[in-house]
């Protein structure tokens, strides 16, 4: 195979990695500490490509918009734990999933609302656009922004938990939520934050995939699904195992629909290989997800072990 | 400083504390005695506001606390060493002693090497993991981690059940530096005669109920009291 091709596959791999690493941290930390289930996780993605695109086509300046869009789906994040999340803590997690899809049915009315029906474009803004020749191939300079950009979020989490006294007090509430209440710590305070941080990481993720492919309703819902399997392979609770979990998913679906059409074509017709390819090619993470629960159910990296 | 007044208390449809009455002054050390499921520990729960009061009034340095969430009420002074330590697995010594530490009111307060100094032997450990900690080690820490609080009153449950006893030597002997530092106390524990030299005051609790109340020197006074509430 094309070493250059091969190249481009797998930057394109760390680009969907570190997207799903950025939905799948907050998910898995909110799912880890407070037990809660919170399928509209993928609306603050949503709400996050809008919000961007919506403060760019007003500002014309990229960052500050983003910076924007963060803040904004943070405090969306901040209402949703008050108003919603918050109630359902303690209760059985059928009425959490119920609860969340009927704020999935809300964000994608509401946004219809306030934008109309169709997709809506956010460019990347003019310092990221065009090419970078990365050993000798091109590439597009705004995938490579967004990996690093990906990693970076990665290492601030790592220091946030690992290392300041917020980030032990998550993982004391974690263990052991009433013992830390009891010691003084508002726990109810720690939650919310670590929620509200959740939205703002999924806003960032769907401020990248904007710049990549259309807004539109219904983006968030697509790739929860993706960040469900990513968290479990991971280890639910991990931002660690969400970190391997979404860089094995990203690189094995990338690699699967890259490669898998070439390779059947060596035993079988091209047309048939490329439609079975792609057939396969979407089935291959769900068997990894199969292949990684039969050999340790509890995730690669779970949070406690 | 702390009083409780009438308080009534208990879990679902069971009622665990029927109308408890109990007051501590400044520096005052007290115990709570009484036999397994008599509701000592519910009694520590209640105050902290970790089960919710049905009924009476629970006030601390001045201010009525009952129905308070737990980490107010635990601000405004208290330390707790929960029954069974409580300690967290996935943090190490240092940081379950930096998460919870807060300046003291006044003068010279509990800093997290003071804490250390008091207990060496965590001293080694600090960058250990709670759940790799013997059982030893887990108490003092779950002490250490109460007074970084900097607390006026510190809540003592079961602190030296399941230790060996040079151990239990161990924490004995600092309960006694605690209390030459005028740290008012409220202690639970099955060493009655250790309690006896420690402690000011004590309370008999039966049933939810505080059946008797009174000083070291009258409890000794009282030799049915044992048989009849402790069964000792
Ligand atoms: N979480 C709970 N849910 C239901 N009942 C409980 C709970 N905790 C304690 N109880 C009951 O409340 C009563 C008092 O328990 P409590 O733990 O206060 O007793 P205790 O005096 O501390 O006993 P011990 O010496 O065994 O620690 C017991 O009958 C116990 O079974
Ligand atoms: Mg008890």
């Amino acid at each position: 195979m094309d070493p250059s091709l091969l190249l481009e596959q797998t930057l394109n791999g760390l680009q969907l990695g570190v997207m799903l690493f950025l939905l799948a941290a907050g998910l898995t930390l909110v799912f880890g500490i407070m037990d809660f289930i919170n399928l509209a996780h993928g609306s603050f993605y949503m709400l996050g490509a809008y919000l961007t695109a919506w403060l760019v086509g007003w500002s014309e300046a990229f960052l500050p918009s983003l910076a924007g869009a963060l803040v904004l789906t943070a405090l969306v994040g901040l209402l949703v734990e008050r108003l919603v999340a918050r109630r359902l803590y303690a209760a059985d997690h059928l009425y959490q999933v119920l609860a969340t899809f009927g704020l999935i049915l809300f964000f994608n009315e509401l946004i219809r609302l306030l934008f109309g029906p169709q997709p809506i474009f956010l460019e990347p803004p003019a310092w990221l656009a065009g090419q970078l020749e990365i050993a000798g191939a091109p590439y597009p300079r705004i995938r490579i922004a967004i990996v690093l950009a990906g990693l970076m979020s990665g290492l601030l989490l790592w220091w946030l938990i690992g290392r300041t006294r917020l980030g032990m007090w998550i993982r004391a509430g974690a263990d052991d939520r009433e013992t830390i209440a009891a010691l003084g710590v508002d726990i109810g305070l720690v939650f919310a934050l670590v929620f509200a941080l959740g939205a703002a990481l999924a806003a960032l993720a769907g401020a990248m995939a904007g710049t990549l492919v259309a807004v539109r309703i219904g983006m968030g819902e697509e790739i929860l699904i993706l960040t469900f399997v990513v968290i479990v392979i991971g280890g639910i609770g991990s931002v660690r195992g969400a970190l391997v979990g979404a860089l094995l998913v990203g690189l094995v679906d990338t690699y699967g629909r890259a490669l898998l059409p070439d390779v059947l074509a060596l035993v079988m017709e091209r047309s048939v290989a490329d439609a079975a390819g792609a057939a396969m090619a979407s089935m291959a993470i769900y068997l990894l997800m199969a292949v990684v629960l039969a050999l340790r159910p509890q995730g690669l990296l779970p949070a406690r072990g | 400083m702390l009083r409780l007044e009438a308080v009534e208390a208990g879990y679902g449809s069971s009622r665990v504390l029927c109308g408890v009455d109990l007051a501590i002054g400044p520096g005052e050390i007290i115990t709570l005695l009484g036999r397994n499921g008599m509701g000592k520990t519910t009694t520590v729960r209640t105050i902290l506001g970790l089960v919710r009061a049905r009924a009476g009034c629970i006030r601390f340095r001045g201010r009525d606390v009952t129905g308070a969430p737990p980490h107010r009420i635990a601000r405004l002074g208290i330390g707790l060493v929960p029954e069974g330590r409580r300690i967290f697995p996935n943090l190490t010594v240092l940081e379950q002693l930096i998460a919870v530490a807060r300046p003291p009111r006044e003068g010279r307060g509990w800093t997290v090497s003071r804490v250390l100094e008091l207990f060496p032997a965590l001293a080694e450990r600090r960058h250990q993991r709670g759940r790799t900690l013997s059982g030893g080690e887990q108490q003092m820490l779950a002490i250490a981690r109460a007074l970084v609080l900097n607390p006026v009153l510190l809540i003592l449950d079961e602190a030296t059940e399941g230790l060996a006893p040079l151990v239990r030597r161990e924490i004995w002997r600092a309960l006694a530096a605690l209390r030459r530092e005028g740290l008012a106390m409220l202690l639970i524990d099955k060493h009655l005669e250790r309690l006896l030299e420690l402690a000011d005051r004590h309370y008999v609790i039966e049933k939810g109920r505080i059946v008797w109340s009174g000083t070291g020197a009258a409890f000794r006074a009282e030799p049915g009291l044992r048989a009849r509430y402790l069964g000792v």
